[in-house]
């Protein structure tokens, strides 16, 4: 087998998300995740309301959410002869903010930014800066000569003031000092370019507008310096008031482990009352029956199998045998992304195709970072989920669950209820505290 | 499929340095850059020795031709704009990024370089070719702490670490009642031994009754003075004698002869005669358990010392339940036990790092060395031991530098207590050594071990496994520097001490295994085949 082959196949099978134009590749998980469909219920909440909602969306890493928003997008931007589509706004935090430290004004100049940049490019709708203006003038009052800041257009001046937040925590800090006492008014500067960009749209036969705040899921959770919680929990509970208060349709991702942590209800209160979780395909039963389970297996085939269509590679060529591909998906807890990453790692593992060897390395090397990362108090809530499939939770044992969910040590699924599975990556990990000797020499 | 496997030859001899997962980690590591050639990847590849890591980034650039070698200078902080700034014109093969280390300061709290490179997780994509991080383990463990996102941001890990054996922390000593002694300056002691051994001379070899207790306590007392000042075979001798004095007095089932197994029996393990010392902690055990409440101090003595040559024999579960249960009992005995109750945290301690449960672990060792600090105060032998437990679990866990200020510290009061030349000394300069290694500071690391090595050699004798652990950690420092010919012969001698280890005790020194895996890889470094190397490990082993 050629070094061209195998390169094709690593580049087909990307664990990023799939981009737009790569619709081929997607496969419809959902019969194996619950039968949920929330793209159809976000898009449908978003049509059954006129004026602005806000909803987030929340899912470990590498379970398809940005897939999902990816679809979503499609569908709100599909129009037929009745329903005219809308204009979706998808803003990659990731390119706008500084993920070590997020606050919510820097998600309000990402969002404009973004808002105002798109239109212009892809709608030629040239907004005013209206408020902005003053508060550009008031900002530039405030930071003096240190931060070189100066526009009257709109998309020049976001650019300019999340290029500062983004290049130094110095600067971003002095520029937060001086929003924060403001936030209403640039709250309300927002609101004002978030109507003309709808009336704009309008005009030109859009329904309305749909932002999309991709990955704030993937902020850095950490201590907040002074609030006494958590950074995620700053953002998303105690800025809620700000953070729901634009003025149009808004979608967030958020931290799996806020979803379960004890702000849950807080959380669906403040936003909408659901709280969707695109949750793993079931690959195996319930614990403690844990079966594979045919139709998710099946599922996973029918993914790799389109990707190889997509560059001409038959079915069969990838894979030594049936059962390893098998194994390797069961490998994989239902984790789409893990599944991209291990056929990687597989076929650097030896030549093509894919063997024992293949499989046989992927357990191992995820094997081994869960080692490192598990702690004594781990093990219990691990050992829970394994009999039950389920986690009683406790003040004490709240941290060691947001963490294992945090690391993908265990995984949520949702079929007819939800409930959980020990990362089959564990597999061959035991408790430390019920045997002696070390497993590895 | 029916189209036979075939396996490429591995085209250089470079990688034969190791043990066959890492042989299996470049290959993967060839591999992954011949199918990401073109696409963005991003790898680490972890290696903690400098050499080892140009030799193999030599091989593939001889392989790969157009690696972007960028080479980091000390104190980068934005490691991106670096290699954007930097970037050749055409796209590379591949882009190894090497020496972060240089940018991760030593004592440092905040890592700029880390949080900078957490924010600039996806821009490396815009690279196009695969990108691999060539990182020391500490720096890997840094990475995975403070920039998590491009931890987990990795496509692929590659492995290429030399094991090390490292030295066996000190081992808590059960003796009640020889705080003074312990406590006493190198040169006091040799005045107090005079002293003693003139008393001991005037009650001659058939004390009276009433002189018996104390002349058994003198012998005691003389015989741990003996052990301070590498007098080993001294010490046995009073040991022996004291033995004899109660079991003749007493009879075989009293508890002060079961003190006197039980104090033999620690001497006896401390020179490496472990299955005698193990057989006389049984006995001793046995005769209080008899003799005396469940829940006497005493019975937490004996436990103690039964416990410490399981840990010696590397017997860790049973040891760890010998140890809660002693545990329970001096949590029963309120202030009297105080400092026993140190040793068994620490013995305890030391399991549970063993069976990496660091975090009870820390908490135990820290808890120990409070007690010490608040019973016999901060410079003082037993504090010095829970000091130098919680330094190898901190270096171990890599807070470096908390960990080199007490292993320093550590040093400076053995030195004074025990003089410059005694095995705990010998056991600081030793976990010294392995930390300057950790941090790259390798020329200064080879003559503490070389004291080390000698000071072992002079107190233990050369058949000691404290020799054979100190012969392994040099030739891993000596491989480190490149200088594999003089690393052969120690590590040989090592293997062959753990060899008459196993032979006398029966069971497997716990750094037996990785000085065996160390000697296959130092082998295959020579230049000798896989197989080649394998073949002479056995003959050592096999012996003459």
């Amino acid at each position: 087998m050629s070094d061209d082959l195998a390169r094709k196949i690593y580049r087909v099978f990307d664990p990023a998300p799939l981009r737009p134009g790569q619709q081929d590749l997607y496969v419809d998980l959902d019969a194996v995740r619950g039968h949920t469909n929330i793209v159809h219920r976000m898009s449908e909440k978003i049509r059954l309301n006129q004026g602005a909602t806000c909803q987030v969306l929340t899912g470990h890493r590498g379970s398809g959410k940005s897939t999902e928003l990816w679809r979503l997008r499609t569908e709100l931007e599909r129009h037929n002869d009745e329903e005219p589509s809308y204009f979706v706004v998808p803003v990659q935090a990731d390119d706008e903010l500084d993920r070590n430290d997020v606050d919510f004004p820097d998600v309000l100049i990402a969002i404009v930014r973004q808002l105002a940049h798109q239109l212009r490019e892809r709608v030629k709708i040239e907004l005013k800066p209206a408020h902005f203006a003053d508060r550009f003038s008031s900002l530039k009052r405030l930071l003096g000569e240190a931060i070189s800041f100066d526009a009257t257009e709109l998309n020049l001046g976001l650019t300019k003031l999340t290029a500062s937040i983004k290049s130094s925590p110095e600067a971003r800090d002095r520029i937060r000092k001086a929003l924060e006492p403001d936030t209403d008014n640039w709250l309300a500067a927002a609101n004002d370019v978030i109507g003309q960009s709808i009336l704009g749209l309008e005009k030109k036969g859009y329904r309305g507008l749909v932002i999309i705040v991709d990955d704030l899921d993937k902020m850095i959770v950490r201590p907040h310096d002074s609030a006494g919680c958590t950074t995620s929990e700053y953002l998303f509970v105690h800025r809620s008031a700000q953070l729901t208060a634009f003025k149009c349709h808004l979608i967030y991702t958020l931290p799996l482990e806020l979803a379960y942590s004890h702000h849950e209800s807080k959380i669906k209160q403040l936003y909408g009352g659901h709280l969707p979780v695109v949750p793993m395909t079931k690959i195996f039963h319930k614990p403690p029956k844990s079966t594979p389970y045919k139709a998710g297996i099946e599922r996973f085939r029918a993914v790799i199998d389109a990707r190889l269509k997509e560059i001409g590679v038959g079915p069969n060529d990838l894979f030594e045998s049936d059962r390893i591909r098998d194994d390797l998906i069961k490998l994989t807890g239902g984790q789409p992304t893990e599944l991209m990453s291990m056929i990687r790692e597989a076929i650097i593992t030896d030549d093509l195709p894919i063997g024992r060897a293949g499989v046989n390395r992927c357990r191992i090397e995820s094997m081994r970072s869960y080692r490192r990362m598990l702690r004594i108090d781990h093990w219990p809530v691990i050992e829970e989920v394994r009999r039950t499939g389920q986690v009683v939770r406790t003040s004490e044992n709240e941290t060691a669950f947001r963490e294992l969910l945090d690391s993908r040590a265990i995984l949520v699924y949702n079929n007819d209820d939800e409930w959980y599975g020990v990362n089959p990556a564990l597999g061959g990990l035991e408790n430390p505290a019920s045997k002696s000797s070390e497993a590895e020499s | 499929m029916s189209q036979a496997r075939r396996k490429k030859k591995r085209p250089t001899a470079v990688v034969q340095h190791e043990s066959t997962r890492q042989v299996g980690d470049f290959a993967a590591l060839r591999r992954m850059l011949t199918a990401s050639q073109h696409t963005f990847s991003l790898s680490f590849a972890v290696c903690n020795d400098r050499h080892l890591r140009n030799e193999l980034i030599e091989a593939l650039q001889a392989e790969f031709a157009d690696v972007f070698l960028l080479e980091l200078p000390t104190d980068t902080s934005d490691v991106y704009a670096l290699a954007k700034n930097n970037r050749p014109a055409a796209r590379p093969a591949a882009i190894f990024v090497l020496d972060l280390e240089a940018s991760l300061p030593f004592r440092a709290t905040t890592y700029p370089a880390l949080k900078s490179l957490n924010s600039s997780r996806e821009l490396w994509e815009s690279f196009a070719c695969p990108v691999v991080f060539w990182i020391a383990d500490y720096a890997a463990a840094l990475i995975a702490t403070h920039a998590q996102d491009f931890w987990r941001y990795r496509s692929h890990q590659f492995e290429f670490v030399a094991e090390r054996a490292h030295v066996s922390d000190a081992i808590a000593e059960p003796f009640p009642g020889y705080e003074m002694i312990d406590a006493l300056p190198f040169e006091e002691k040799r005045f107090r031994i005079a002293e003693l051994e003139q008393r001991l001379r005037e009650v001659g070899e058939e004390p009276s009754l009433d002189l018996l207790p104390h002349s058994i306590n003198w012998s005691f007392e003389l015989a741990r003075l003996f052990e301070h000042t590498n007098q080993y075979d001294r010490g046995l001798k009073q040991l022996e004698r004291a033995r004899r004095w109660a079991e003749t007095s007493y009879g075989s089932d009293d508890s002060r002869t079961a003190s006197a197994l039980g104090n033999l029996g620690h001497l006896l393990a401390s020179i490496g005669r472990l299955n005698e010392a193990e057989s006389l902690a049984r006995q001793a055990l046995a005769i209080d358990e008899k003799n005396l409440e469940p829940d006497d101090p005493r019975i937490a003595t004996r436990l103690d010392n039964l416990a410490r040559i399981l840990l010696l024999t590397n017997r860790l579960p049973e040891a760890e339940a010998l140890l809660r249960r002693e545990l329970e009992i001096l949590s029963r005995t309120p202030t009297s036990a105080s400092w026993l109750a140190s040793h068994c945290l620490n013995n305890l301690a030391m399991i549970l790092k063993e069976t990496n449960r660091k975090d009870e672990a820390e908490l135990y060792m820290r808890k120990a060395l409070e007690i010490d600090e608040a019973v016999v105060g901060p410079r003082h032998p037993r504090t010095s031991t829970s000091m130098n437990n919680l330094a190898n679990l901190l270096e171990n866990t890599n807070r470096l530098a908390e960990s080199e200020t007490l292993m320093r510290n550590v040093l400076e009061i053995d030195t004074h207590f025990f003089g410059t030349n005694h095995p705990n000394v010998a056991r600081d300069l030793s976990n010294l050594a392995t930390l300057l290694n950790k941090t790259n500071r390798l020329s200064e690391a080879e003559p503490l071990l070389r004291r080390a090595l000698k000071i072992d050699e002079d107190c233990l004798g050369p058949q000691h496994p404290d020799v054979a652990v100190d012969l392994n950690n040099l030739a891993i420092l000596l491989e480190d520097m490149s200088r594999h010919e003089e690393a052969e012969p120690q590590l040989k001698r090592a293997l062959e001490i753990f060899k008459i280890f196993k032979h006398q005790t029966g069971f497997e020194h716990p750094a037996f295994q990785r000085a065996m895996n160390n000697y296959r890889s130092l082998l295959q470094a020579l230049g000798k085949s896989e197989e080649e190397a394998t073949e002479a490990l056995e003959t050592v082993l096999a012996g003459h």
